[in-house]
């Protein structure tokens, strides 16, 4: 068939997120998208893309994709082997593909995610403004689903012919573990001491939230609070004392206290890092995040050209 | 003139709009007039029974000036605007032991008839008190104390879409087959929630919602035609 993609092998969990699905929370739509957006946002741009559009997101292990067109592709998140007809490609840069060769993504090693660009839109249908894959209620992707072997995407064409590559400055230390929080309106229930310690992250963790233990948050009060927006990147404390940071699937309140926000720029950090390492939270200010969020718009603007307010 | 609104930030995306005052019926004008209004950056308004949640874009604007935003569309609303198309729902429901997983559960530690669980469940008037949790979930608040009965402590794994349940002073509607540890006490064949519908639910925040009994019989005639 032309202009498509076969699915030859599907990986873990491979799942087609776009930064669209925006204004649906008060229907209980979460917003989903990709877990890393920074990496989302750069494979894009690589292949001349809107950065709100579709990427795939890859988790763990890879799929095998066979291009039934010519076109170009981009790769951005954590170092993973990628090969088209078995010879390895590089990641971060505009690559070709041609009708008929078959790229073929390994396993994530430092961290846990990728993302692929296809040059194109994917004609799929859209659920809430949004291709964003969120299986719980079949919105988005092929079917409401992850990417299965044998799935067919069509691509709506489109003509980009730079080659681009991204600075090694915008390429992430996947070292780092230190993740910068805000204080949240529940931040009084508990005892600051016991936030300094590290955490694990667990492997119970998803797209709805990452599990935390290691240490128990004890909490001032067990009372709960009223049902209250909640939203990605929140740290709430049920009365286990783990705690759940919210991710792109997050539900849209909860009653739990939420005890910090994680920073907007740090949000992609925590989602590449893996079952059972150690991350340590580390207090700033709601101005300190701003200036973060400033840099990067900067950072973004100067080495990419890309617009983050647009 | 509107006051005794507290504003604070919550994270660098959001900010919150909390109410002094017991009722919330300013809460409820600001959600109106804030759904009217369109403020560049904001992604999500969302109304709980005890706030209003702002979500945004920090790429595009930042607390402090939302704020300034904010303050004066308050400060320029009419307190005395009468709202809106408040709608009222009639909601089928079928009480029957089939669907009504934990009448007999409630029935014990309530020490109440499952016929007068059932009788009280269905003269009282509900007033919708926010949407969300998960999609299309419906949160109605309800003054009827004899119902007051905390969540289970072990939640079901999977809940049946279209399951009535209650836990404090609410009745909650899973539109959608969920986990949930809320006591089920019937179940409605109606589907409230279209996904592909716009919008996806029509019982919106501050309507009125009241049930009628059903036998299983109509039941599957009204499921059918759903």
């Amino acid at each position: 068939m032309k202009n498509t993609i076969e699915i030859i092998r599907a990986g873990i969990f491979s799942s087609i997120q776009d930064l669209k699905r925006v204004g649906f929370k008060k229907y209980g739509i979460p917003k989903s998208g990709p877990m890393d957006d920074q990496s989302h946002i750069m494979a894009n741009w690589l292949v001349g893309n809107n950065i709100y559009s579709e990427t795939i997101e890859i988790t763990f292990s890879g799929p095998k994709i066979k291009f039934l067109f010519n076109t170009k592709i981009g790769l951005c998140g954590v170092k993973t082997p990628v090969f088209i007809n078995d010879k390895e490609i590089k990641m971060n840069k505009t690559i070709k593909i041609k009708s008929g060769e078959i790229l073929d993504i390994k396993n994530c090693s430092t961290g846990n995610r990728i993302y692929l660009s296809i040059m194109g839109e994917m004609r799929l249908k859209k659920n809430f403004n949004s291709l964003s894959t969120y299986d719980k209620i079949t919105l988005g992707g092929v079917n409401g689903r992850k990417l299965m072997k044998g799935d067919i995407i069509k691509f709506k064409k489109k003509k980009f012919n730079d080659d681009r590559f991204i600075p090694e400055i915008l390429i992430r230390n996947h070292n780092d573990k230190i993740i910068r929080v805000i204080k949240g309106p529940e931040y009084y229930l508990i005892n600051e001491k016991s936030i300094n310690k590290s955490f694990i992250v667990t492997s119970l963790s998803d797209r709805m939230g990452i599990r935390l233990s290691g240490n128990k948050i004890k909490l001032n009060s067990n009372s709960g609070i009223d049902s209250s927006v909640v939203y990605e990147g929140t740290i709430q404390v049920p009365p286990d004392g783990n705690p759940i940071v919210l991710m792109r699937d997050s539900q849209t309140t909860g009653g739990y206290p939420r005890i910090g926000v994680i920073s907007r720029v740090d949000i992609s950090k925590l989602s590449q890092i893996k079952f059972n390492q150690k991350i340590k939270f580390k207090f700033i200010t709601l101005n300190e995040s701003e200036s973060l969020i400033n840099f990067e718009k900067r950072k973004f603007k100067s080495k990419l050209g890309i617009d983050l307010s647009s | 003139m509107i006051d005794n609104i507290d504003i604070y930030s919550y994270g660098d995306s959001s900010m919150i709009i909390k109410s002094k005052k017991k009722n919330n019926k300013d809460l409820t004008l600001i959600y109106q007039a804030l759904n009217s209004t369109n403020f560049d950056g904001v992604d999500d308004i969302i109304k709980t029974v005890s706030t209003i949640g702002l979500i945004f874009n920090p790429y595009k604007t930042k607390y402090s000036k939302l704020k300034n935003q904010i303050t004066s569309l308050i400060d320029k609303i009419n307190p005395l605007y009468k709202d809106k198309d408040v709608k009222e729902w009639k909601i089928p429901v079928c009480y029957s032991k089939n669907y009504g997983l934990d009448l007999e559960y409630l029935s014990n530690k309530l020490k109440l008839s499952t016929e007068n669980i059932i009788k009280y469940h269905k003269e009282s008037t509900y007033k919708v008190s926010m949407i969300g949790f998960l999609p299309g979930f419906v949160y109605l608040d309800y003054n009827n104390p004899i119902l007051n009965i905390p969540r289970k402590n072990t939640p079901r794994s999977s809940i049946p879409d279209g399951s009535i349940a209650i836990a404090r002073n609410q009745t909650g509607i899973y539109n959608l087959n969920s986990p949930g540890g809320w006591n089920i006490i019937g179940k409605t064949p109606k589907k409230l929630f279209n996904k592909e519908g716009n919008p996806p639910i029509k019982i919106k925040e501050g309507d009125i919602v009241k049930f009628y009994e059903i036998d299983e019989k109509k039941f599957k005639n009204i499921s059918r035609q759903e």
